[in-house]
């Protein structure tokens, strides 16, 4: 009676758990998110975006750090506090905005892979949720992370907001403030990209719209003399005049404007709604069998 | 087992209609699925594939209807396009078990099933290299492993020995045959290339502007043929006097360069020729009952093409 | 068309290429005449690097090629060739009529309008579209690429897989039109992998295996060159025992194995002998002669064989 056993490595039939679309959509996702920080790829693609988080951390780091070498004193009247924190990044902002989108959604349109996904289990809607979900995700490392950082840096210091139940409100207001922030700029980009196959095309024209409508709405403001809430026309500020308002603060460039505070969260939610729609009907038509 | 059923399905593209009340069932085995140019066969594998809706009639895939019930039908369902549709960056691995999982495999099964398939088709040490350094026929590999990844139920090629030499094509005909008898999954097989429909196919559905225009069986397609081929050893002029001898004993023939062709008329004929070859010493080549090829019944049912 | 050169079309000898350390093309002597010719080989075996150094877009590390009784290089032999690259890289903006009439207008056809027409109507299209290239399918392109190689009734047409993406009546109309050309007395060179169909081109092959020439002329010489191999041919008759018992005992075959109903398959090193006996053995023994097939003498054997040698 031997025991030598012949290993066949070739196909088997299968019979074990077949999953279902949310399985799907998440492993999209992670396979999204793997692309996009340049994991399991060369070196190279993953420079841009580590590059562009570090700046968006820098500001924080260096406040914390600060916040620990100087007197109180000084301190307190430097230094800023985490509701302006975005003023400092926003740059460093639009340039992850303008990455993120293209490279997740352009390759697979360039390299027609798209049809592969649509014949999986995935369909046009669902493929969309996954690669939204991992822009999203990936947007809240930037808009979510540097001012939690921040607040509990300070905190750690005592040098945040005062007692627990301040902090906690804090934390909330940043957690609000950052997944507004991500979700309206990843509707904008999801909506661009969806133009093309193309990721510098892509990213090109990300950053053209975020700073035109920023042009054309400053125009209509300031030489046309059009109401203040005009501006919430400018995809790049729209959604930090809602920052303001979940912070509860006038402070910035955006303070010295009029605009009635409740159409602040209907522009940008028409905005956030208007830039999903966009990408949803461009993939319905989308050809992919040819 | 019927595999897909159409019955009167329609689906226009605006002013065009690219499947016509088309009525058919592809069921056990290879099916080769043929037609001109926008005859409808890419639409067709887009409605099995429930990527678009019928505009009339009914196409049922798995007994599911492939338009509500998508993911269930896809999920048993492999596709291997006809165009470029790897991304060039990807490992060739972790493409195909990232589609698994994306077919509904869990991870370490995926994983798994994965090496094993790329196993299967031939892939060794290339299957960690990107897809993108791979040549054309590493590639259409790599996409056949990653339509039976899942273990479907069926499997819709388009073209897949697009880019092939003989010697690679032969290898990928050889892989298909084996998926659709020893790993037993069906084969739809769409291609341009007859003669590769006819070797590796059990049956035929051909399509002509939308409709069904033929098809059937292998062994049964077209009627039993009444010429027989005799391609000599010899000279033309060698074969010229072959067809007079055998006009002088009664058998009308032909010839064309080598090729002899004679009226088979009675089996008697098989013996007029036999004594009018060794009587001029003349060497046989080939000697064949001329059939019907696969040509020839695509020919008849395609009504002259599109543009 | 010009008046034809004397000679060959053309003539490579001893054409070496190589890129650093490796070898495309080893040794390549060849002639090509008006006709059809068709260029086989595996992928790599140096058939792109071939075209290219026919069509001037590269030159031989070692050996002389030429065309037409010129350089390769020479611009003036840029209007007697016509070149259907593989790739694409068509104007898409242009309607198809509009391309070919361009192409003719770069190789100084007089009347590029009405030359244009011809072509685009010869290769089945309508010069009357209003589309842009953009919206035609890949048959259409392939169609357009050949007709800007024709438009200016090039003496040599040379076509990288012209019948990549055709439907198969179109595959039947381009192989009449290849043969059309051939017929007019134009050298056209395909190269192909779809073999069942070059056979349908017409009989000159050239076959390239790693770099060297394989085997080039009459595929039918070809084949009758390599009747000294081993070949495997099935009988079928009514009477396979006694014929099968007879062939051997006649000398011209190594072996018998029945088949199983009325075949026997055939093991034989002399084929021409072979070929001689089977009718006369058959008739001596009163056995009705239904079949003789033989099993590896099609161009997919013939190629296998000869691209596996080494």
């Amino acid at each position: 009676m031997s025991d030598a056993v012949i290993h066949d490595r070739g196909y088997r039939p299968y019979d074990g758990p077949r999953l279902g679309q949310v399985h799907a959509v998440k492993s999209l996702t992670l396979h999204t998110l793997q692309r996009i920080f340049g994991l399991r790829r060369q070196a190279r693609s993953k420079a841009l975006p580590f590059i562009v988080v570090v700046l968006a951390y820098l500001p924080a780091i260096v406040f914390v750090g600060l916040s620990a070498l100087l007197p109180k004193a000084l301190r307190d009247a430097t230094l800023p506090t985490y509701e302006g924190y975005y003023g400092f990044v926003s740059g460093a902002i639009i340039l992850f905005v303008a990455f993120v989108a293209p490279e997740a959604l352009c390759p697979d349109r360039r390299s027609r892979s798209l049809s592969l996904y649509l014949a999986a289990l995935l369909d046009r809607t669902t493929y969309l949720v996954a690669k939204a979900l991992a822009i999203f995700l990936t947007l809240l490392t930037v808009t979510v992370g540097p001012v939690l950082l921040l607040v509990l840096g300070l905190s750690i210091q005592n040098a945040g907001p005062d007692g627990l139940g301040e902090l906690a409100i804090a934390v909330g207001r940043i957690l609000a403030a950052g997944t507004s922030l991500s979700l309206f700029f990843t509707a904008v980009s999801l909506a661009l990209s969806s133009l093309t196959d193309r990721r510098a095309v892509a990213s090109a024209t990300t950053i053209g719209v975020l700073i035109g409508s920023g042009i054309v709405a400053a125009v209509l403001e300031e030489a046309l003399k059009f109401p203040d809430a005009f501006l919430l026309l400018s995809l790049n500020t729209a959604p930090y005049f809602l920052v303001n308002v979940i912070y509860g603060v006038t402070m910035g460039r955006e303070a010295t404007y009029e605009i009635p505070t409740l159409i602040i969260p209907l522009a940008v939610a028409a905005w956030t709604v208007a830039g999903f729609g966009f990408a949803w009907l461009r993939y319905q038509r989308l050809q992919v069998t040819r | 087992m019927t595999v897909i059923r159409a019955t009167e399905v329609t689906k226009r593209w605006g002013a065009t209609t690219a499947l016509d009340r088309a009525t058919f069932t592809i069921g056990d085995g290879i099916t080769g699925l043929l037609g001109a140019n926008g005859a409808g066969k890419t639409t067709l594998i887009g409605l099995v594939l429930g990527l678009h809706r019928p505009d009339g009639g009914t196409i049922e895939v798995l007994g599911r209807n492939p338009w509500t019930a998508g993911s269930e039908v896809r999920a048993k369902v492999g596709y291997a396009p006809e165009h470029d549709a790897l991304p060039p960056d990807v490992r060739a691995h972790d493409l195909v078990r990232h589609l698994a999982e994306v077919h509904g495999l869990p991870r370490r099964e995926a994983t798994e099933r994965a090496n094993d398939v790329l196993y299967e088709v031939g892939l060794g040490e290339e299957r960690f290299r990107p897809v993108g350094t791979m040549s054309t026929g590493q590639r259409q590999r790599v996409k056949l492993a990653q339509a039976i990844a899942h273990d479907p139920d069926i499997v819709l090629l388009d073209e897949p020995t697009n880019g092939l030499d003989p010697v690679q094509r032969e290898q990928m005909l050889a892989l298909i045959r084996r998926v659709g008898s020893v790993l037993d999954i069906d084969v739809v097989l769409s291609s341009h290339l007859l003669e590769e429909v006819e070797r590796v196919s059990d049956q035929v559905l051909i399509l002509d502007a939308g409709r069904v225009a033929g098809g059937g069986k292998m062994g049964e397609l077209g009627e039993a043929a009444t010429e027989l081929d005799v391609e000599i050893a010899g000279t033309a002029s060698q074969a010229r006097d072959l067809v007079k001898r055998l006009a002088a004993v009664g058998a009308a023939a032909t010839a064309e360069g080598r090729l002899v062709t004679v009226a088979l008329e009675s089996e008697r004929v098989f013996d007029l020729v036999r004594d009018a070859v060794a009587d001029g010493g003349i060497g046989i080549r080939r000697l064949e009952r001329r059939t019907t090829s696969l040509e020839d019944v695509y020919l008849a049912a395609d009504g002259g093409g599109t543009a | 068309m010009n008046a034809p050169t004397v000679g060959p079309t053309v003539a490579a000898e001893h054409v070496s290429k190589w890129f650093g350390d490796v070898v495309a093309l080893s040794d390549v002597s060849f002639e090509i005449r008006p006709g059809v010719t068709a260029l086989l080989g595996p992928n790599g075996a140096g058939k792109s690097t071939l075209l290219r150094i026919l069509c001037g877009l590269a030159t031989p590390s070692r050996g002389s090629l030429r065309v037409l009784g010129s350089s390769p290089r020479d611009p003036k032999l840029y209007r007697r060739i016509g070149l259907v690259p593989q790739q694409e890289g068509l104007l898409e903006h242009l309607t198809g009529l509009a391309f070919v009439e361009l192409a003719a207008a770069l190789h100084g056809v007089p009347s590029p309008r009405e030359a244009a027409t011809r072509a685009v109507t010869k290769v089945d299209l309508d010069p009357a579209d209003g589309r842009g290239l953009k919206a035609y399918s890949k048959g259409m392109r392939q169609r357009i690429k050949v007709a800007q190689a024709i438009v200016h009734e090039p003496e040599m047409v040379v076509l990288d897989e012209p019948l990549e993406g055709l439907d198969p009546r179109q595959r039947l109309r381009m192989i009449e039109l290849f043969r059309e050309l051939g017929d007019e007395g134009r050298t056209v060179l395909v190269s192909s992998h779809v073999l069942d169909e070059v056979e349908k081109f017409g009989s000159r092959v050239m076959v390239l295996a790693q770099g060297r020439m394989a085997a080039e002329g009459d595929f039918h010489s070809i084949r009758e060159l390599m009747d000294d191999r081993p070949h495997k041919i099935r009988v079928r008759s009514d009477n396979p025992r006694a014929v099968a018992a007879a062939l051997v005992s006649d000398g011209s075959v190594l072996g018998v194995q029945l088949g199983g109903d009325d075949s026997v398959i055939v093991d034989t090193e002399d084929a021409p002998a072979f070929r001689t006996a089977v009718a006369r053995v058959a008739r001596d023994e009163g056995a009705r002669l239904l079949e003789v097939a033989p099993l590896d003498d099609d161009l997919e054997s013939v190629f296998r064989y000869l691209v596996g040698r080494r």
